[in-house]
């Protein structure tokens, strides 16, 4: 009964996982720190694995090295991973529960909401604190949220998706508006902002990143339960115990929230959300609660990788990582959807 | 959970001798009931008492309103007047896990997730027994195993839900209300798009449950004559009231059911057992269908 289970008991709690999820969740982590780790490496200025462990460990290298990794290239890899993390982490809990495997909440006019507030701040007063961004984003981001909730308030989940293209459309025209009408120099950093870049990455970001992470994180990890009996229809659901809405509008908010901060900080990346949940699928079978936290080191990888290539492929010359992440990411859903074109049937 | 003594046990008319050493207490009735959806109401004055340890079923036309019913007293319907009591307390007032150790149901045709194992699958029945930090405890390892063991599904424990064919499928969906441990079972049509063998086998499972586990259940049938053969107490429902409860299938006459179903019929009893089964009369009198 138990086969393929790995079961943990201890009095009152117990904990189950299918080992060959946890497996491939524990390679995941792994991949991750070594990417990180080379990501440290690599840049217009090569720094050697010792060199890096030396600073890590010991704190003790030369100035200019030490500033490169501690000020630049640390938040910057750390910032990769929230954001990848965060987008990915909204983008499977939001799939799941629309039972929609192209719920990506960029769909859902998050992004398109934060993107709108901060540009307009970024053309109306281009020497605002950078501070602010996260904070005008969240805004941004929870009102297109919040317009999209209200709109398709008691909707199904299929309404509520399209409701939230709908939005993201006529947010993402009144951004054209809006750039259209800006001078050269504040349109083009707009511009590279809306791309997804992480060159203004700082520990100030990655802080704000990772509180937002950790909070939303939370609050669906602790109603995962809930959320996965989403596949067996209402009425199975709340006469198994889960409550008829709280759970599943919370959830939502919390994706909403992890969009909003990731596009505060980083800006408009671009299919983390929809691509890491299909990667994930690829994995052994497992929970839901495995499938966020496999989809969320996805994302992380993703986005890593997408950034580190960017800022060294073409070195000196950076791509912002929304640029990168789409070379990457366009071509590797091509080739997902093309592997699994005969795996309908069987996803095992 | 509380028990009580079958001897305090309200009275029932049960075919057989045998009967459970005792049955899961939990008490559900409806007052004044009336529920629907939109504007329209369905079901209204429906009072009803659940009684403990027997095999209720529902019985009715089409669209007379026994599955609106079945949701209503399962809270997946708020009611518009009057109101579902579990245990003498409003259920839509209770807190939603509680009641979902004391109440399942299983709906018309839900869903099947897309892959999930027969033992995932009926593990789901055991939600609200379980925590955060609760994935799997022994007593709900022993829950799915036994529910497995009494629908015959234990050796598909690790097929996929998608693979098994209807009557299957309906045996692992009972296994996870089994699963979940609630002295009180709804099911809406479990035997529907049956084959015989596999609604003798359900209907004989859903007795023994009764008779030999303390369970009380309700249950929505289409099948008259196999609800005769079966059930200990009949709820006949037209026009969303209840026209007629009878505590033993003798006392359903050809008359309660021309009545209901608007449809002329004939008794005969069964050879073996002398409960009634009844076939369509034709007005022709030589006795062939027009």
């Amino acid at each position: 009964m138990s086969a393929g289970m790995l079961v943990f008991r201890l009095g009152d709690l117990s904990v189950r996982m299918r080992w060959k999820a946890l497996l491939a969740n524990t390679g995941l982590a792994a991949l991750l720190l070594v990417l990180a780790g080379w990501a440290l490496t690599v840049g217009s200025r090569a720094i050697d694995v010792q060199s890096v462990v030396r600073w890590m460990v010991f704190h003790d290298l030369g100035a200019t090295d030490a500033l490169i990794l501690g000020d630049f290239r640390a938040p910057r890899i750390c910032l990769a991973m929230l954001a990848g993390a965060m987008l990915a982490l909204a983008g499977a809990v939001t799939q799941y529960q629309t039972r929609n495997g192209l719920a990506d909440p960029s769909l859902l006019g998050v992004r398109e909401g934060a993107s709108l507030f901060i540009v307009a701040l970024l053309l109306v007063s281009p020497a605002m604190p950078l501070a602010l961004r996260p904070v005008v984003g969240l805004a941004g981001g929870l009102a297109a949220g919040l317009a999209v909730a209200l709109v398709s308030r008691g909707a199904s989940p299929l309404k509520f998706v399209m409701t939230g293209f709908g939005i993201s459309w006529c947010l993402s025209s009144m951004l054209v508006i809006l750039l259209a009408s800006a001078d050269l120099t504040s349109l083009q950093s707009a511009l590279l902002w809306l791309a997804g870049s992480l060159q203004a990455a700082d520990w100030q970001s990655v802080r704000i990143a990772a509180v937002i992470l950790v909070f939303a994180g939370s609050v669906i990890f602790w109603l995962a339960r809930h959320t996965e009996l989403d596949d067996m229809g209402e009425a199975v659901a709340t006469v198994l115990g889960t409550a008829r809405s709280g759970p599943r509008r919370s959830t939502l908010m919390c994706a909403v929230l992890l969009v909003a901060g990731s596009v505060s900080v980083v800006g408009g990346l671009g299919f983390v959300g929809l691509i890491a949940p299909h990667i994930a699928r690829f994995l052994p079978r497992q929970s839901l609660r495995g499938q966020l936290v496999a989809s969320m080191m996805i994302g992380a990888l993703l986005v890593l990788a997408a950034d580190t290539l960017g800022r060294t492929i073409f070195a000196p010359v950076t791509l912002p990582a929304g640029i990168s992440l789409a070379a990457i990411g366009a071509p590797l859903l091509v080739l997902l959807l093309w592997l699994r074109r005969d795996r309908t049937e069987d996803l095992r | 959970m509380r028990r009580i003594n079958t001897i305090e046990r309200p009275f029932c008319v049960l075919p057989d001798a045998r009967r459970a050493q005792e049955v899961l207490a939990s008490k559900l009735s409806a007052t004044r009931l009336a529920a629907g959806f939109g504007r329209r109401i369905v079901i209204r004055d429906v009072d009803l008492a659940i009684e403990p340890g027997c095999l209720t079923v529902l019985l009715g036309p089409n669209g007379s309103g026994k599955s609106t019913l079945l949701s209503t007293l399962a809270r997946l319907l708020p009611p518009r007047q009057g109101s579902v009591l579990l245990d003498g307390a409003d259920i839509s007032r209770r807190p939603t896990l509680e009641v979902a150790r004391k109440l399942g149901l299983l709906p018309q045709q839900p869903p099947v997730p897309e892959g999930l194992t027969v033992a995932e699958l009926v593990g789901r029945g055991r939600f609200p027994h379980q925590g955060f930090l609760r994935h799997w405890s022994r007593r709900d390892e022993a829950a799915v195993d036994e529910a497995m063991a009494l629908t015959g599904i234990s050796h598909l424990a690790t097929t996929d839900v998608e693979a098994l064919s209807g009557g299957q499928r309906q045996r692992v969906w009972i296994s996870m209300v089994l699963a979940q441990k609630t002295p009180l079972l709804l099911l809406d049509e479990p035997t529907t798009f049956l084959d015989i063998a596999n609604q003798v086998a359900i209907l004989t499972l859903l007795r023994r449950l009764v008779r030999h586990h303390g369970r009380t259940i309700v249950c929505v049938l289409h099948d008259l004559n196999m609800a005769l053969q079966y059930a200990d107490r009949f709820v006949f429902v037209k026009d969303g009231v209840i026209k007629h409860t009878v505590a033993d299938p003798k006392q359903c006459t050809g008359a309660i059911i021309e009545e209901v179903f608007d449809t002329s019929a004939i008794m005969v009893p069964h050879p073996q057992t002398g409960l009634p089964v009844f076939l369509p009369r034709y007005p022709d009198a030589q006795g062939a269908p027009a």
